[in-house]
């Protein structure tokens, strides 16, 4: 079975262990704790294929920022997650996109940009789903407003990164080899 | 010819506003057909009175202007003579009439003739003369005629006549006089003549008289003449002296305008110089080189002129760029940079050496301080550094190079003193760990590593890989693991403590003294920022991490060490680690980042640890003792939760602790399950039944709110156990009464009364009797007997249910005689028939036996 490593990034707060939780065993963890570092196994079907996601759910406060790198080198695909009732952690998320294209030296690297807490009254939002699909389209990737709590979005998240791995994996067909003929 | 008048005057000019002045009925000459025609002469009513010719022709609807001409343009009109009736006038072209009658023609003419006469250019009249008489005449009808007089009426605009009014008033008066006279006119001229003689004498006399007067009126004006003569040389003098005056006044002001404009010029001049000369002024001079960097007012005056220099370099804000060309400007600059270049120099040799000064001295005295485990603050060095901190700024602008160059210094000569300190700290750390073990009493120093790396490489063993010979640990052992573990986490603190203000202070101090500041980092915990933005900020991390890269590899490896020994001590380095680098304060500080990075090592071996408890749970066999008893994992379950909990207690880390708590109870539920399902000789009912019992005891007394639900789920599956294994051993004692009844059963369902049971063959009161009399009292007594030897063979000791089990049981069998007597009452009323025994003595029995084990 093919197996994901899929990071979750995002600054703190933002409801990374509750996607993360709620993708996994399907509850939503009112308490908020701080995470360290959590990771998760789950298996999914995508595409009809069984596929086993290893889910690293990071801390997204900053004393933990200098071990992004090393989340960065062995993830495959990454979470990119912000709330909407909180216009700085949509902020950090570009310096985060720009690590991850450092650290993996490569111009596209599979990703969702997440807009967590969806939920939330319209009073609250304070950026705005445009603001949002904006920023997804100068990454160039997938962008999907979510809520962990109202089980909205979740495994379309890990879905859609699973596919954007695949594609990103398929391997270029070597070109035939010129077959020789001896007369 | 009046009729002829008054009508044309009606029906033709009525209309127009004229008047009629005068008319002649005339024919062309040269026509043979004779239509009369009227040829008038008519004036405006309105001023200026425009005369105006017309040519009316009379039709028989009535008269018809055929042709009209101003006055002014009859150029000429030809009178002909008395006896013709023809006459000429000569308008845009000649036109010949003739008159009806000469009355008409000569009265036509007169009129014409006395209007033209008042005309600038009266046109010519040929043939046509006026007497004397006529004129008077004339002149008295032009009342009647009743043409005013009027000197304002005019003809096409330029056409007067010619007496004035007073003229006129004075010709009427003279006539006037006259009047009476007029018979006499010879008397009058007479008169006239000689009063025109008289008046000629009088004038002639008046002049005469007025003769010398005129002559000294001359006089007088020909001196006058000649003195406003003279009067006008002086003017003209009076002129030339002004014209003169006046060239002198324009050139003054002209020159003065000029030394304005060069006054000002000057003052400009002035101000620029000024502020150049401000500017460039560098008044220490090469005072600055020797500056004296030993005290506190040396290094004051250093910063001023320091600063006064970098002023005066920095001239190209504030003077025009042109002047920089100036030859002396350019030698200034290059002076100054001289004196910049050399005082840099200067203050970098003597920072440079102080910097490397304090990096020895600190480093020898700084280990006394270490003892309290605690990292020590260069105070000495900051004091006397920070006087230079503005210096360090001068420098950081002025001269980058040097800049770079010292903080290379400051990082190799301080960062010495740390790897030595830290070294020292967690030598020190080991020390104390070891030397509790020795004041225990227990070891001697030596082996105190390897004592308690045994003691704990068993527990760890226990819980890691249980092969099912648990050692029991004795509750005193337990509290000496306990108290070393808490000793462990207590040096760890200590040292955790120790390191956080040296760090801080140093990075403050770094940020300050080097001029790195840190970007605020005020939105705390929800703002991550990324390490390689800002520069002044990744300078910062740079340097903490050359200087303190020691302390993540020293508290790894310090980590490390001891969870080798026991790796249950990786729970407490995570809580308090959390405690430390979680803190609010730390968000942002170095050191809550090397936290943060050890912090995850934790969490990550935490994580290992817990998972290989699982693993080891899920692994585990049934013992080979007859008897399993209480399984190895549920034991060590409540031995890692009492560790956990005191370890954990409301940290924030809990929750971490509580992930893995359900997890391995779901690992202890199913390893029971299994275990149970594999037992050999001990029902898995036993197994299980103790087990959960236990399980749920433990969780009783944890009361950890999250596992209420599991603890539900132990206390449900040890009834569920507790039941099927009376109801599976207990079984029937009375076996026989059992099937009997059963049979009865059966038939009263198929419809048999149940008053009616008797009457059957099978179950007549003979055969119940019969089957009665085979469970006397002391039969049944006996089988209990057995029965619990059986259940004592089963349990073991460790939960001590026995007591438990045989009280279920006693229940069990009251359950079963009492649906036997009552249906022995229902089947065979009346028949007195009872069993042997009654329930006192089952009471009764099973108290003996209970009492006789």
């Amino acid at each position: 079975m093919k197996e994901y490593k899929i990071v979750v990034l995002g600054s703190g707060g933002v409801g990374k262990s509750a996607l993360t939780v709620q993708f996994v065993q399907g509850v939503f963890v009112e308490a908020y704790d701080p995470t360290i570092e959590d990771s998760y196994r789950k298996q999914i079907e995508v595409d009809g294929e069984q596929c086993t996601l290893e889910v690293l759910d990071t801390a997204g406060t900053e004393q933990f920022t200098s071990m992004r790198d090393l989340y960065m080198k062995n993830g495959q695909g990454f979470v990119l997650v912000y709330s909407i009732a909180a216009q700085s952690t949509f902020n950090d998320l570009e310096d985060v996109r720009d690590q991850i294209l450092r650290v993996k030296d490569k111009d596209r690297v599979p990703m969702v940009l997440v807009g967590n807490k969806c939920d939330v009254d319209d009073s609250e939002r304070l950026v705005g789903k445009d603001q949002g699909a904006n920023l997804a389209q100068k990454f160039g990737c997938t962008f999907l407003e979510s809520s962990a709590k109202a089980r909205i979005n979740v495994s379309e998240i890990f879905c859609d990164l699973v596919q954007q791995i695949n594609k990103e994996v398929v391997p270029v067909p070597k070109p035939k080899k010129r077959k020789c003929t001896i007369l | 010819m009046s009729g002829v008048k008054f009508e044309l005057q009606k029906e033709v000019f009525e209309s127009t506003k004229e008047r009629l002045h005068g008319v002649v009925t005339v024919q062309k000459t040269n026509r043979k057909k004779k239509i009369p025609a009227y040829l008038c002469i008519t004036g405006s009513i309105e001023r200026p009175i425009r005369f105006t010719i017309y040519l009316v022709k009379k039709t028989e609807k009535g008269f018809k202007r055929k042709q009209e001409w101003t006055l002014s343009s009859l150029k000429e009109s030809n009178y002909k003579s008395k006896e013709s009736l023809e006459f000429d006038l000569q308008l845009e072209k000649s036109y010949h009439w003739l008159a009806q009658s000469v009355e008409e023609k000569d009265a036509f003419f007169a009129l014409l003739h006395q209007i033209c006469s008042r005309m600038h250019r009266p046109p010519k009249f040929l043939n046509f003369h006026i007497d004397e008489e006529d004129e008077a005449t004339r002149n008295v009808n032009m009342a009647i005629v009743s043409v005013p007089k009027d000197t304002q009426m005019i003809e096409s605009g330029d056409e007067e006549f010619g007496l004035t009014e007073r003229e006129e008033f004075d010709l009427e008066k003279v006539l006037g006089r006259a009047e009476n006279a007029v018979v006499n006119a010879e008397a009058f001229m007479e008169q006239l003549a000689k009063e025109l003689s008289i008046l000629d004498g009088e004038n002639i006399h008046s002049i005469m008289d007025s003769e010398a007067q005129v002559n000294s009126l001359m006089d007088s004006i020909d001196k006058s003449i000649s003195q406003l003569e003279e009067i006008e040389n002086e003017l003209v003098d009076y002129e030339d002296a002004v014209t003169h005056v006046k060239s002198a006044v324009e050139k003054i002001e002209e020159e003065n305008s000029q030394m304005g404009t060069a006054a000002k010029n000057n003052q400009h001049l002035l101000s620029e110089l000024t502020n150049l000369i401000r500017a460039l002024d560098f008044p220490v001079g090469s005072q600055i080189l020797n500056a004296d960097f030993n005290s506190v007012e040396g290094i004051a005056k250093a910063t001023k002129d320091a600063y006064a220099l970098k002023e005066a370099l920095n001239i190209e804000e504030n003077i025009h760029p042109a002047l920089l060309k100036m030859r002396s400007v350019a030698d200034q600059k290059r002076r100054l940079e001289k004196f910049k270049q050399k005082f840099s120099q200067n203050l970098m040799s003597h920072l440079a050496k102080l910097f490397i000064h304090h990096g020895n001295i600190s480093s020898i005295d700084s280990s006394s301080t270490v003892q309290a485990l605690r990292l020590p603050i260069i105070n000495l060095m900051y004091n006397e550094l920070t006087p230079y901190t503005k210096l360090m700024g001068w420098l950081k602008v002025m001269d980058s190079e040097a800049y770079g160059s010292l903080l290379k210094t400051y990082t190799l000569s301080i960062q010495k003193i740390y790897e030595k300190n830290v070294r020292i700290l967690f030598e020190e750390a080991r020390t104390r760990i070891s030397g509790s073990a020795t004041t225990s009493g227990k070891l001697s120093g030596s082996t105190n590593d390897l004592r308690i790396r045994g003691r704990f490489f068993g527990k760890t063993r226990s819980l890691a890989n249980r092969e099912g010979d648990t050692e029991s640990q004795g509750s005193g052992e337990g509290s000496v693991d306990s108290s070393e573990r808490q000793h462990f986490y207590d040096i760890l603190e200590q040292v955790l403590e120790g390191l956080e203000p040296s760090v801080n202070t140093e990075e403050k101090f770094i940020a300050s003294f080097f001029c790195l500041e840190i970007g605020s980092s005020s939105s705390g915990n929800v703002s991550i920022v990324s390490p390689s933005k800002g520069s002044a900020g990744g300078e910062l991390r740079r340097i903490m991490s050359s200087l303190f890269s020691a302390i993540e590899t020293e508290l790894n490896s310090f980590l490390t060490n001891y969870e080798k020994m026991e790796a249950s001590f990786c729970m407490g380095a995570m809580v308090r680690l959390g405690n430390h680098a979680l803190k609010a304060e730390n968000t942002s500080t170095y050191i809550g980042m090397i936290f943060g990075s050890v912090l995850v090592q934790e969490k990550r071996s935490f994580d290992r640890l817990m998972n290989s408890y699982v693993q080891a749970i899920n692994d585990s066999r049934l013992p080979r003792k007859a008897k399993p008893g209480i399984l190895a994992f549920v034991t060590d379950f409540e031995d890692f939760a009492v560790m956990a909990e005191s370890i954990f207690g409301n940290s924030a880390r809990r929750s971490d602790l509580e992930k893995w708590y359900v997890k391995m109870l779901t690992a202890v539920f199913d390893g029971i399950m299994r275990l149970a399902g594999e037992s050999g000789k001990t029902p898995g009912e036993v197994i299980r039944m103790e087990n959960f019992h236990r399980l749920h005891s433990i969780l009783s007394r944890l009361k950890v709110p999250a596992l209420e639900q599991q603890k539900k789920d132990a206390k449900i599956k040890y009834n569920e156990a507790l039941n099927g294994y009376v109801t599976k051993y207990f079984g029937r004692p009375l076996i026989k009464l059992n099937e009997f009844f059963e049979g009865v059963q059966a038939k009263v369902s198929q419809g048999v009364k149940e008053s009616e049971i008797g009457y059957q063959m099978a179950f007549s009161r003979a055969e119940l009797k019969r089957v009665i009399k085979e469970y006397p009292a002391k039969e049944v007594k006996k089988g209990l007997e057995s029965l619990y030897r059986k259940v004592e063979k089963h349990l073991s000791e460790d939960e001590n249910l026995l007591q438990v089990v045989w009280r279920a049981m006693q229940e069990e069998f009251i359950v079963q005689y009492k649906s036997i007597e009552s249906l022995i009452s229902r089947c065979y009323p009346g028949s007195k028939i009872t069993l042997e025994f009654t329930i006192d003595d089952i009471l009764l029995f099973f108290s003996e036996i209970a009492q006789s084990h």
